[in-house]
């Protein structure tokens, strides 16, 4: 049974978190297109230090999640894409934040640290 | 990983955009313009119409030099509030100096204090460049506007057009050191890379 199933669920989760954003390099993608209107597949590149592969594979994802809009052109004979996060892309990510600022918030101090303020 | 500060994320996007050099490099040139059309009257105009062109050269170049590197990009609505800030506050110190005349007394005024003026006039740059590094958050456009103010300050005290000469060749060689660093930092992508 699933850990989400006995939580109470006004309760945040760690459970509950998206795990499309979780992920650490799809997270780099969404925080940086967070902060721009848009920008080309060189410029998320450039910023995240992803490979070409991995930006592509992880921009699929997000696209198929309807959090990325792709708009592919082109220059001369050379490939455009622009990456732009939509309005469900904002939402998920303000929500996955707060999820993820509450969960860690909660968290009780390390086990050591409890230990060393009682001795 | 990286650090997931959002602001420091987006300061540090835009900073990558402006770390060509090609901003210091067209303000060098820009002063050395005001050089050659101080020291030979013949090239007075010229040096107008050169003056003109800096600012579409720029853009041209941005969009030919440092695109292809590294990619492009459109700023939110923070940083578009920014540049007009900057554009704001240089009208409004442009309108200012037109009217500091008129309310001081004319020309007659001006020449009759012309270690004030030159100060202040040194000052008046300095303000332009000081409202460019605050809000575009470009540091290094602090030490341009000193380097810029200096020069014209200079250049009235002296009446000699030499410093712009100076603070020009020392603004454009910075931005020259800044663009080869660019230029090996980030290679033009080969093939399909990067073009997806």
């Amino acid at each position: 049974m699933e850990p989400t199933d006995r939580a109470d669920s006004a309760q945040p989760s760690a459970t509950d978190i998206d795990r499309l954003i979780h992920e650490p390099a799809r997270l780099v993608i969404v925080a940086t297109l967070s902060v721009v209107e848009k920008a080309d597949f060189l410029f998320l590149m450039r910023q995240t230090g992803l490979t070409q592969g991995n930006l592509s594979s992880h921009m699929n994802k997000l696209e198929a999640a309807g959090y990325i809009d792709v708009e592919k052109t082109f220059r001369g004979k050379r490939p455009h894409t622009v990456l732009r996060l939509t309005d469900a892309g904002r939402a998920a990510f303000a929500k996955y934040r707060a999820r993820m600022e509450q969960v860690l918030g909660d968290l009780s101090p390390e086990p050591h640290t409890e230990a060393k303020g009682l001795s | 990983m990286q650090s997931l500060d959002l602001t420091r994320i987006e300061q540090r996007a835009w900073r990558s955009y402006h770390e060509d050099g090609l901003m210091d490099i067209a303000f060098g040139v820009l002063l050395l313009f005001v050089f050659a059309g101080s020291a030979a009257d013949r090239f007075h105009w010229v040096a107008i119409v050169l003056l003109l062109l800096v600012g579409p050269a720029l853009a041209i170049s941005k969009r030919f030099v440092t695109a292809p590197r590294i990619g492009a990009v459109e700023f939110g609505p923070a940083r578009k509030a920014r540049k007009r800030s900057v554009v704001l506050f240089i009208a409004a110190l442009v309108a200012a100096t037109m009217l500091v005349p008129i309310v001081l007394g004319g020309t007659e005024w001006l020449r009759s204090h012309a270690t004030f003026v030159s100060v202040a006039l040194g000052c008046w740059v300095f303000a332009a460049f000081a409202a460019i590094a605050y809000w575009l958050q470009l540091t290094r456009m602090y030490a341009v506007g000193l380097l810029f103010g200096a020069a014209f300050t200079l250049a009235e005290l002296l009446d000699t057009p030499v410093p712009f000469l100076i603070a020009g060749t020392a603004v454009a060689l910075s931005g020259v050191v800044r663009l080869v660093a660019f230029l090996r930092r980030y290679p033009r992508p080969s093939g399909t890379d990067g073009a997806y």
